[in-house]
């Protein structure tokens, strides 16, 4: 199974479903990992972490790196940064779903969030791969960051602090066909 | 955007939409406790990246990123055994207190923020109360420690009642993302939590501030460690259907849920 999006006849007409079927697609869940791991350089090892594990089929929306306070930035041309599923434990390893390389401009990780278009926005185009979020994960895979540093890179000694994954709880996108089009009427609506 | 509660003309009447729209209504996700950490480690606080708040320090971070409009129903927190917030001393001299600060906000001196973490991206400002004009963060809670149960508890913090007046005197908070350090501010009422919930727009954070008696008389608590668990809905909106569904069901049952 992998995350679809369905067509479905609109045989009823209903706003209400309508309404439901369109808060369904919009469901968001989160994982916030408090990773708070100081980044080595790649001689001593990867930074790699497993952000989540799933056990149903998701979709991805939105991957945030939090850096913490103090980091220097991440510079080098063997610098990189990617995501991955399907890995072991430890989070080394798996498919690649975007990879970010050699910065051509010094991206800070000091106090700041980053996301993959962040960081794929000052890396070389040519050395790197894939795209952010959204991204499907099917059921049993795990989703890793992995953060590759040059010794000479600044951006070693940096911290990273968390990383906040938001994805669909619902399994399916759902399109209903015909658009229900009538004219409601009577319809409230307040912060709820 | 923010999350709604919408009534809808029950066009079809059906007792199936009904339960759909209910069970969407009801549906609720919760992050994993995680350790609070310090992520700011200049004045007034212990280390930066530390999990720790020593006695007489002060810190923040964030506790939850909402990268899509959702509404927050529960903040679950648990001091660990031997730290908590009411200290031997009462509690009276340190404070907790909850920020709502949004992606893309000023400070309370209208100066504008470009990252949400940023360490001048500070919620307070000279003479203005906690929370006061023109920030655009909002302050969700601030109470001393008196409220909070003693060691070793989970609690939800919707359910405590804030305490305390003439709260967020100068130095606490000094130093974390609630407060420049060496900055003052005006004092501040205690805020309770909206029992009804926190309605968070996209990119909105939870910041939580804890102060261990930094500037009040009484002793200070032990070493606090925190943890932390959101609750919220992951369907943004809540549905109402007007007329209420009313035929009589038949043939309907209900059995505890399990796996087939």
């Amino acid at each position: 199974m992998a995350v679809q999006s369905k067509t479905l006849i609109g045989d009823v007409g209903s706003a209400v479903l309508a309404e439901s079927v369109s808060q369904s697609n919009r469901a968001a869940g989160y994982v916030s990992s408090t990773v708070n791991a100081t980044l080595v350089n790649m001689l001593i090892g990867p930074n790699a972490m497993v952000l989540c594990k799933f056990t149903e089929d998701v979709y991805v929306t939105s991957v945030v790196f939090g850096f913490g306070h103090g980091g220097g930035a991440i510079n080098h041309l063997n610098d990189s940064v990617g995501l991955f599923t399907g890995g072991p434990p430890n989070g080394d390893g798996g498919t690649p779903v975007c990879t970010a390389t050699n910065f051509t401009v010094p991206f800070p990780t000091s106090d700041v969030w980053a996301t993959m278009t962040d960081l794929l926005a000052v890396s070389d185009p040519a050395a790197s791969g894939g795209s952010d979020a959204p991204f499907a994960v099917n059921a049993g895979d795990s989703l890793a960051g992995v953060i590759s540093l040059d010794p000479a890179s600044t951006a070693v000694g940096a911290v990273l602090s968390s990383v906040n994954v938001t994805y669909r709880p619902m399994k399916d996108y759902l399109v209903t066909s015909p658009t229900y089009t009538r004219t409601m009427q009577n319809f409230g609506s307040v912060d709820r | 955007m923010v999350c709604k509660t919408k009534t809808l003309i029950n066009d079809v009447g059906s007792a199936v939409l009904a339960e759909v729209t209910s069970q969407l209504n009801r549906a609720l996700s919760v992050t994993p406790f995680l350790h609070f950490v310090q992520s700011a480690g200049t004045a007034g606080s212990g280390a930066a990246n530390s999990s720790s708040v020593p006695p007489s320090n002060n810190t923040s971070d964030v506790i939850f990123v909402a990268s899509e409009d959702c509404l927050v129903t529960s903040i679950r927190l648990c001091q660990t055994l031997g730290s908590f917030i009411n200290s031997v001393a009462g509690g009276a001299e340190n404070y907790m207190c909850l920020l709502k600060v949004p992606s893309l906000w000023t400070d309370a001196q209208g100066n504008p923020q470009t990252t949400q973490c940023a360490p001048s991206a500070h919620g307070d400002a000279v003479a203005v109360p906690l929370g006061g004009d023109p920030a655009t963060y909002t302050l969700e809670f601030l109470s001393d420690g008196t409220v909070f149960p003693d060691t070793g508890f989970i609690y939800n913090l919707f359910d405590i009642a804030a305490a305390g007046t003439a709260l967020s005197a100068v130095g606490d908070f000094s130093g974390t993302w609630v407060a420049a350090a060496g900055a003052s501010y005006a004092n501040t009422p205690a805020v309770s939590l909206n029992p009804k919930g926190i309605s968070m727009v996209a990119g909105d954070a939870l910041l939580l501030g804890m102060a261990n008696d930094v500037v009040g008389a009484g002793a200070p608590a032990s070493t606090m460690r925190t943890q932390s668990s959101i609750g919220y809905r992951p369907v943004k909106d809540e549905i109402i259907l007007q007329p209420n569904f009313v035929q009589t069901m038949r043939g309907y049952s209900s059995v505890d849920r399990a796996e087939k």
